[in-house]
């Protein structure tokens, strides 16, 4: 099995259980252990850290984890998105991602 | 030419019965030829084409109810007439006779009319052909006309004159009778003759008819006369008539019939008379324009209807002074008779079909304002300002806002010709503003005029310059902006809606009295830029395509790129220029100077300004595009100056770092295409107008990305 890391939204992280995804949203809570993040379909998804892991210093993050069977998303890594990301725009090309498999995936033979 | 006058005054319709005396007769194989006399005139006639007895003699009056006047051979050729009665009973029968037969030749006459008409318009023909006299050949056409008119119009009311005329047939039947019998006796041998009496028993209603029929028809055909003199000429001799019954008309008080009004929506251009409901819309100065050597003058208006369509009108020359002191903004008129033609999609207001020009006949009759009961004062559309930059360039909207920044006066010269002023202002409308233009009259009033209306409000705090304008025209350069036309009209303090929401929005927002710097404004320049739809980006591989066709080129094209390549050698990037901003022009070293053609003017110092060929690329294929100073300097950082100092002081190590950081960039590029000829060949030149870095415009960027994956199913 090949080891990708989907970009997702909160629709397709069922399908994604157990696997590693790249998440990115809009930071509404962010509380020690446990932030909150609003994903692009307007959900919002529950974020695990590590309890030494540094703050998040914008209104938007990209999480890169596991997705846990309640489908919540065990951290791992971050990125800073910046405070002016277009989160709509984003759930455009996340939906068109799924329809487009031959643009947004490589490919699977190789 | 006596006969001629004759004629005229025949036609003009003082006489209406042309009757005249016999002096000779002379009979021929197919023509009677007279000599007949009005009063002191003589002229010749003939009677052609008859078919019964003609008895006519010296001394007789006939009256001619129809025929035609040759100029070429002078003389009448008569269709239709009758020999008048006189009182005494012996004449009465011999004239009785020759009424009979003259009715008969009538009738004959009648019957074989389409005969004769057709053989008419033949001799019509010919006799155009040989005539140069302009008004026989009116006369001529219009008699051809009436004979048409004549067919048709003797068919329709012989239905109706027979209806009417019953009472007064029967009465003269009954005369007939009584003179029939005299006349029975006398023409007994003659069978003929009873024959003819029988018919015309029968016959005489219809003749009698027929002479009421004509008679009236004359009537008509003269009223028809009339009325196509003033729709044919301008320059006829009849304008005499026309203006006597046009003063006979204005002498009395405004006599129309509303139902008769008509509606812009009825206009065509082949009406010429018409009344209309209008309002005076607006109304500017009269313009002067010469054209080749004749200097002329219009002055232009719109005129709003019932159903709150518009329409432009325009006064020329000598009829602006008829009208220009009469005519005011905001008032009832009735509007009766001009030309109608297509509007000139440019100036049209509402884009209405058809303008309209004052001929002669025109006339504006103020209305009182009962007649303004169902008519709506003066109607705005206004467009939001949110709107504008979607608006395409020169049309005509109606806008709302509050005036600022009023530049002062401003005079423009022309070489040779009349200056114009000139005024700009910024028109603010909530969130947005715009950079409007006066031009003229307009922006040498408005100052005062905006005091007077601001004056005019008691309250210091509503002294707000709220102001609304129509028909002002969306242009475009380096972003929309607004300009006054001859046509656009301003109104102070108007009492709309959007006029509360404004003001209550401005009041809100300033902290200060006076301009609100409080207020957050998203100016509408350079919105044509910023806001680039998906059709206009193009892949450099599809603008190559389009510049090897050559065909259907646009004029501007966005591409995603990145210059792959310029020339490094700095005395073919960069030229010396004119100091002067507005002038670029490449200036000549004149032993310490520089020397400017193009402002004539000589300076100590020169600003170089860059012109470098470069090569642009995306994923697809690369373009060739020359750039200038703005560009120029985004790509490389600093200016030409700069770069002209670094190469003076030798510093190739950092010339070498800015060149190098300068390739290789993304940017979104605006490139301008221009065909040329040079050396009997199209070529097509590129010009990097504007670019930003790609990562400026990111969002946009994903969009338009999107929209392109979209398209793929």
């Amino acid at each position: 099995m090949q080891f990708l890391t989907q970009r997702v939204n909160h629709s397709m992280l069922k399908d994604q259980v157990g696997k590693s995804v790249r998440f990115v949203g809009k930071v509404t809570h962010l509380q020690g252990n446990e932030a909150k993040l609003l994903s692009p379909d307007s959900v919002e998804v529950s974020i695990i850290r590590e309890p030494n892991s540094l703050k998040y210093s914008s209104d938007f993050v990209e999480v890169v984890g596991t997705v846990n069977s309640n489908l919540s998303i065990k951290e791992s890594q971050f990125v800073n998105f910046g405070n002016n990301f277009d989160l709509q725009t984003y759930n455009e090309m996340l939906q068109l991602s799924t329809q487009f498999p031959e643009i947004f995936q490589p490919d699977k033979q190789n | 030419m006596s006969a001629k006058k004759l004629i005229q005054s025949i036609k003009k319709g003082s006489k209406k019965k042309v009757i005249l005396s016999i002096e000779k007769v002379k009979k021929e194989k197919d023509l009677i030829k007279l000599l007949l006399k009005d009063n002191n005139e003589e002229i010749n006639g003939i009677i052609k084409n008859f078919s019964k007895k003609v008895s006519l003699k010296k001394g007789n009056e006939i009256e001619l109810e129809k025929f035609k006047y040759d100029a070429k051979e002078k003389l009448i050729k008569i269709e239709e007439y009758s020999i008048l009665e006189d009182e005494d009973e012996d004449e009465n029968e011999n004239e009785k006779e020759d009424e009979k037969e003259n009715e008969d030749e009538n009738e004959d006459e009648n019957e074989s009319e389409k005969e004769n008409e057709d053989e008419n318009e033949k001799e019509n023909e010919d006799e155009k052909e040989n005539e140069k006299e302009d008004e026989d050949e009116n006369e001529k056409e219009e008699e051809n006309e009436n004979e048409k008119e004549d067919e048709k119009e003797i068919e329709d009311e012989k239905e109706n004159e027979n209806e009417k005329d019953q009472k007064e047939d029967k009465n003269q039947i009954e005369k007939e009778d009584e003179k029939e019998d005299e006349k029975e006796k006398e023409k007994e041998e003659e069978n003929e003759n009873e024959k003819e009496d029988k018919n015309q028993i029968e016959d005489k209603n219809q003749i009698e008819n027929q002479i009421e029929n004509e008679k009236e028809i004359e009537n008509q055909i003269e009223n028809e006369k009339e009325d196509k003199n003033q729709i044919e000429n301008e320059n006829q001799i009849e304008n005499e008539n026309q203006m006597e019954v046009e003063s006979t008309e204005q002498s009395s008080q405004i006599n129309f019939q509303e139902e008769n009004c008509i509606y812009f929506s009825q206009l065509n251009p082949l009406l010429t008379q018409f009344d209309m409901k209008v309002r005076l819309v607006a109304k500017s100065d009269p313009k002067t324009y010469t054209i080749q050597n004749k200097t002329s003058k219009l002055l232009p208006l719109v005129l709003m209807d019932e159903k709150k369509q518009e329409i432009r009108a325009t006064i020329f020359n000598d009829l602006i002074d008829k009208f220009i002191s009469e005519i005011k903004v905001g008032e009832l008129y009735l509007f009766s008779n001009g030309k109608i033609k297509l509007a000139e999609r440019k100036y049209a207001p509402k884009n209405s079909i058809y303008e309209i020009t004052f001929i002669p006949e025109t006339k504006m009759q103020k209305l009182p304002e009962k007649y303004a009961e169902n008519f709506p004062n003066i109607d705005f559309e206004l467009v939001p300002f949110s709107k504008i930059e979607s608006i395409q360039e020169q049309t005509l909207i109606d806008v709302i806002g509050i005036l600022e920044d009023l530049s002062p006066l401003e005079k423009i010269e022309k070489s040779g010709e009349f200056s114009n002023f000139k005024r700009k202002g910024m028109l603010v409308n909530k969130d947005y503003q715009i950079d409007i233009q006066f031009w003229g009259s307009t922006a040498e009033n408005i100052e005062s005029t905006m005091k007077n209306y601001l004056d005019s409000i008691p309250r210091q705090e509503d002294k707000i310059p709220l102001v609304a304008f129509k028909q002002v025209r969306v242009m475009s350069y380096k972003g929309k902006y607004l300009t006054f036309t001859d046509l656009s009209q301003s109104y102070w303090g108007p009492n709309l809606p959007e006029a509360e929401e404004i003001k209550n929005f401005y009041l809100k927002n300033t902290m200060k009295k006076g301009l609100a710097q409080q207020i957050k404004t998203n100016t509408l320049t350079n919105l044509s830029y910023q806001d680039v739809g998906i059709d206009q980006r193009y892949l450099i591989s599809k603008v190559n395509k389009l510049e090897d066709d050559k065909r259907n080129l646009p004029e501007f094209v966005f591409v995603q790129g990145m210059v792959a390549y310029m020339n490094k050698d700095l005395d073919k990037i960069m030229y010396p220029g004119c100091l002067n901003s507005h002038c670029s022009r490449k200036v000549v070293k004149n032993k310490d100077l520089w020397f400017c053609s193009n402002c004539k003017t000589l300076n100590k110092k020169c600003q170089y300004r860059y012109m470098i060929d470069m090569n642009i690329q995306d994923f697809t294929d690369s373009m060739w595009c020359i750039c200038f100073n703005a560009s120029g300097k985004r790509i490389l950082g600093i200016s030409a100056d700069e770069l002209m100092k670094l190469k003076e002081e030798n510093n190739s190590q950092e010339i070498e770092r800015i060149f190098d950081q300068a390739l290789f960039k993304r940017y979104i590029c605006k490139i301008r295409i221009q065909k040329h000829i040079y050396q009997e060949k199209e070529k097509v030149t590129n010009t990097l107008v504007y670019l930003d870095p790609l990562i400026e415009r990111i969002r946009e960027e994903s969009r338009i990305l999107i929209e392109e994956i979209k398209k793929l199913k």
